[in-house]
């Protein structure tokens, strides 16, 4: 299917457009750039709209009703009609969908009302008449577009918001798991399984009913009921006791997971405490380095004194004169009671007087003293060793508040991650719920094992009690309900066998081709070999090293997942059993230059249509260069320049064309 | 129908001459079911056609 | 010490530290109380001293505030510097002046190191005493009592 027009009335931002979207098989790409907020979303959902109806609103932030998308200034103006219509090609032959709504004049600000009664009609563009093959109800004709074109819920692999796929590589949700089987037309394989075994039942009923019917054993009858009614009892049981295994396996798998998740955390706390014990070190450390600093503070002023003090200690005293000499020597010899002169004569008292005459009243030199004093000061305080512990003391004094806050900011790193995870009381607790979880499933098991054989007892016993009631019975109805009852039995078999055949097959196709796709979008090419995708179709990413990697666990930025997501998109598309433009709203979000590039190039391999609503800074001119040879038409999305709320889309002159 | 669908109905048919099964009778379920599985609710509409089905490839298997 | 120094630190002869930036909320009482930088107030009071005799700064705002006695200075090592400043200031003026003087050089030391801490959050020492070997070279030949012949 391939859509060839695209016309919108009164929708949104637009009260009118009309563009022509048809490809060819070489040029297979439609380019419509518009700035944010000017109309490009808006276009994208009016397709899904036009497609699904108010089911196409579904995935918008916060439109979600069709009245919700009528031009305001139409509705302000006066009655009149709001609609979407697509021109399609499907198999050969064309078709247009049109749907919307009439509305009633509003003022600007109140509630657009509508007359409450959506218009769909599909017309068979052959004759231009409404196609009958629709039916004339908008459930048939929906039913139509579901079947015949993309089912709404696979329609989330055709059209989708570039920066929003990324919920693909997450845990898949049971809405995209099934839609996925849907694409792959398993869906309609394990129904069929469904069905036939209530086909199966039914033409066992019909045996049932032809064996009494047919036989006069009264007895034998009466045994029979109430055999296959315990039958019936038994499989009630069954179907609890698997549930309850099913169940306590759920059960279990939660603990477990909140068990891993509180390890971590643990691992993280006794992390944190030894952090925590290191600063409480580091605390006291310095501390006494504080002790230290403030007692080398205490000196600081012998420190900043000290190169004056070493001048003054490089000068020189004054050398005394000669009677300053004299006068000195007398007095030590006076004071001293020397017997003997320096000289050698004996002082008598005649020279005592001679010599008390020498002595003068000295008075004190202050250079002298001042040097003297500081001499000995150096040689008491030793500043420079003091300058020397100072320097090491600031020195070790930021390197342990650096130590500090490092491990702080470590701390409160770990706390950010551990809110309400791993209090020593919670592992216990759910290693003991783990393992009654443990306990529980094989109990159940157990029991689940043990109504099986019951049930199978049960079974052979009601096959003999049938086989007596046969045997007395000479009847061909009988006959031909028997040989029906295992003709279904028989296509049953070859239904499952079909499925597993198919998965076989197929799996392994898609997982090679997702893969494939991944590998070559993807930036490092040496670090990964691949995705795997398991029973429950969840995507791991395959490294170099074998090992294994959920793919939301693979890249932090949405850019790796949106690689990731487009593989896999491109591989269910392949394999899809529609086919369909694919329609892609920003396509390129926040990706890095490389992955762009490889997007870019692998864009038009994705669908025999591919239509891309992009902003300028997503795709600029020298990104186009890589679609100009796919591009069939290149559209711009504008306001109206003296009506700025409205938009026009009209072809863009770009470096391509 | 594309390469999907194409690759479904070849298996069926491979399985259909491997059971021994009448020619036609997977492909005719699996097209009924095909029409059921786009339906937002499943109902048992299937189960007459289905029944029919079976009841026709039965009395064909029968005349061979 | 000579008998003159003597007296500065001799209990007869008492002369009282004072300064303008004593008291509650004051610089000493932030620095060596709140911050606990120093020892003690006459730890300070050294350091503001010797800074302001190098970069001549003075402060002769009135002096309200007693740190302590000159002579009831336990720690040896202010004692000296006290009385090393008093020997470079002394060009034979009449003492108590020149203890005027000292007081003056060191509240203008503790305001220009009080602007250093606001502004860095640490005296920086280190440097400080760095910058002080080229400063000390100019600044001697304006003190007393150093023979500068054949330096």
């Amino acid at each position: 299917m391939k859509i060839k027009t695209i016309e919108i009335f009164n929708w949104g931002r637009y009260p009118k457009a009309t563009i022509p979207v048809d490809v060819s098989e070489d040029r297979n790409v439609i380019l419509i750039r518009a700035r944010n907020n000017i109309g490009k979303t808006t276009l994208f959902y009016a397709i899904k709209y036009a497609f699904y109806g108010k089911k196409g609103l579904e995935s918008h932030k916060n439109q979600h009703e069709p009245h919700e998308w009528i031009n305001r200034q139409a509705a302000a103006k006066g009655d009149g009609k709001m609609f979407v219509e697509l021109t399609i090609e499907h198999q050969g032959k064309e078709y247009r969908i049109q749907r919307g709504f009439k509305f009633y004049q509003t003022n600007t600000g109140e509630t657009i009302q509508t007359d409450g009664k959506e218009e769909l009609e599909i017309f068979d563009q052959e004759n231009g008449q409404p196609l009958t093959d629709a039916g004339k109800e908008n459930t048939t004709k929906q039913n139509w577009i579901n079947s015949m074109l993309i089912p709404y819920d696979v329609s989330q692999f055709f059209f989708f918001d570039g920066e929003d796929i990324k919920r693909y590589t997450d845990e898949p949700e049971e809405t995209v798991k099934k839609a996925i089987l849907r694409v792959l037309g398993i869906k309609v394989l394990t129904n069929t399984r469904e069905d036939l075994e209530h086909t199966q039942k039914l033409f066992n009923d019909l045996y049932n009913k032809k064996l009494k019917e047919k036989s006069n054993d009264e007895k034998t009858k009466e045994r029979l009921e109430q055999i296959q009614k315990k039958i019936d009892e038994q499989k009630s049981v069954i179907t609890h006791l698997d549930g309850a295994v099913k169940q306590a396996k759920q059960l279990k798998e939660n603990y477990t997971e909140q068990l891993k998740n509180n390890v971590l955390a643990q691992e993280k706390i006794n992390e944190r405490q030894r952090i925590a014990d290191a600063n409480e070190a580091l605390k006291k450390n310095l501390k006494d380095n504080e002790e230290i600093l403030k007692r080398l503070r205490g000196v600081s002023s012998i420190l900043l004194l000290e190169p004056l003090l070493r001048i003054i200690d490089k000068t020189e005293e004054n050398p005394p004169s000669k009677d300053q000499w004299e006068s000195k020597t007398a007095k030590h010899m006076i004071d001293k009671n020397f017997k003997t002169c320096v000289c050698g004569t004996h002082i008598d008292a005649e020279l005592k007087e001679k010599l008390e005459k020498k002595v003068l009243e000295l008075k004190p030199n202050p250079q002298a003293q001042l040097k003297r004093f500081v001499e000995s000061v150096i040689g008491r305080t030793l500043p420079e060793r003091k300058i020397s512990e100072l320097d090491h003391a600031i020195k070790d004094n930021i390197r342990i508040k650096g130590e500090i806050d490092t491990n702080s900011t470590a701390i409160k790193r770990i706390n950010s991650e551990l809110p309400g995870k791993g209090s020593d009381a919670m592992i216990p607790l759910l290693r003991d719920k783990e393992a009654r979880a443990e306990e529980d499933i094989i109990k159940y098991g157990r029991d689940l094992e043990r109504a099986k054989d019951q049930l199978i007892d049960f079974e052979k016993e009601e096959f003999v009690i049938k086989r007596k009631l046969e045997q007395a019975i000479d009847s061909e109805e009988l006959k031909t309900a028997e040989n029906q009852k295992e003709f279904v039995q028989k296509v049953r078999e070859a239904v499952q066998k079909t499925i597993t055949a198919y998965y076989e097959l197929r799996k392994p196709e898609l997982e090679k081709y997702v893969s494939d796709v991944f590998l070559k979008l993807v930036n490092n090419k040496k670090l990964y070999t691949g995705i795997t995708i398991d029973d429950e179709w969840e995507m791991k990413v395959k490294y170099y090293d074998g090992s294994l990697l959920p793919t939301y666990q693979y890249g932090p930025s949405s850019g790796a997942s949106q690689i990731v997501a487009t593989a896999f998109i491109a591989g269910l598309n392949k394999f899809a059993q529609k086919s369909g433009p694919v329609i892609i709203d920003t396509p390129l979000g926040r990706l890095d230059d490389i992955h762009r590039t490889n997007l870019l190039e692998y864009y038009n391999k994705m669908s025999e249509q591919v239509i891309i609503l992009y902003t300028p800074t997503e795709i600029n001119d020298n990104d186009q260069v890589i679609l100009e040879d796919y591009v069939m038409k290149h559209y711009e999305i504008l306001s109206y320049d003296d009506l700025p709320d409205l938009a026009r889309i009209i072809p863009y002159e770009s470096v391509i064309q | 129908m594309t390469e999907a669908g194409d690759k479904i109905i070849e298996i069926i048919e491979k399985i259909e001459k491997e059971e021994k099964l009448p020619k036609g009778i997977l492909k005719a379920i699996y097209d009924e079911e095909l029409i059921q599985v786009h339906k937002d609710i499943r109902t048992n509409s299937v189960e007459k056609p289905l029944r029919e089905i079976i009841v026709k490839y039965f009395e064909m298997s029968n005349e061979d | 010490m000579n008998d003159r120094m003597k007296q500065l630190t001799k209990e007869s002869q008492s002369y009282r530290i004072l300064t303008t930036f004593g008291g509650e909320d004051s610089i000493y009482n932030e620095i060596v109380k709140k911050e606990k930088l120093f020892p003690n107030m006459f730890h300070f009071f050294a350091l503001g001293l010797v800074y302001g005799i190098l970069h001549n700064k003075k402060s002769t705002k009135n002096k309200k505030n007693d740190i302590i006695r000159i002579e009831q200075i336990p720690d040896e090592n202010i004692r000296d510097v006290i009385d090393i400043c008093y020997m470079i200031l002394n060009d034979g003026r009449d003492e108590a002046e020149i203890v005027k003087e000292m007081l003056d050089y060191a509240d203008g030391g503790i305001e220009e190191l009080y602007k250093i801490f606001e502004k860095n959050g640490s005296f920086q020492l280190p440097i400080l005493i760095e910058d002080s070997k080229k400063i000390w070279l100019e600044r001697i030949k304006k003190l007393n009592n150093i023979n500068l012949e054949n330096l």
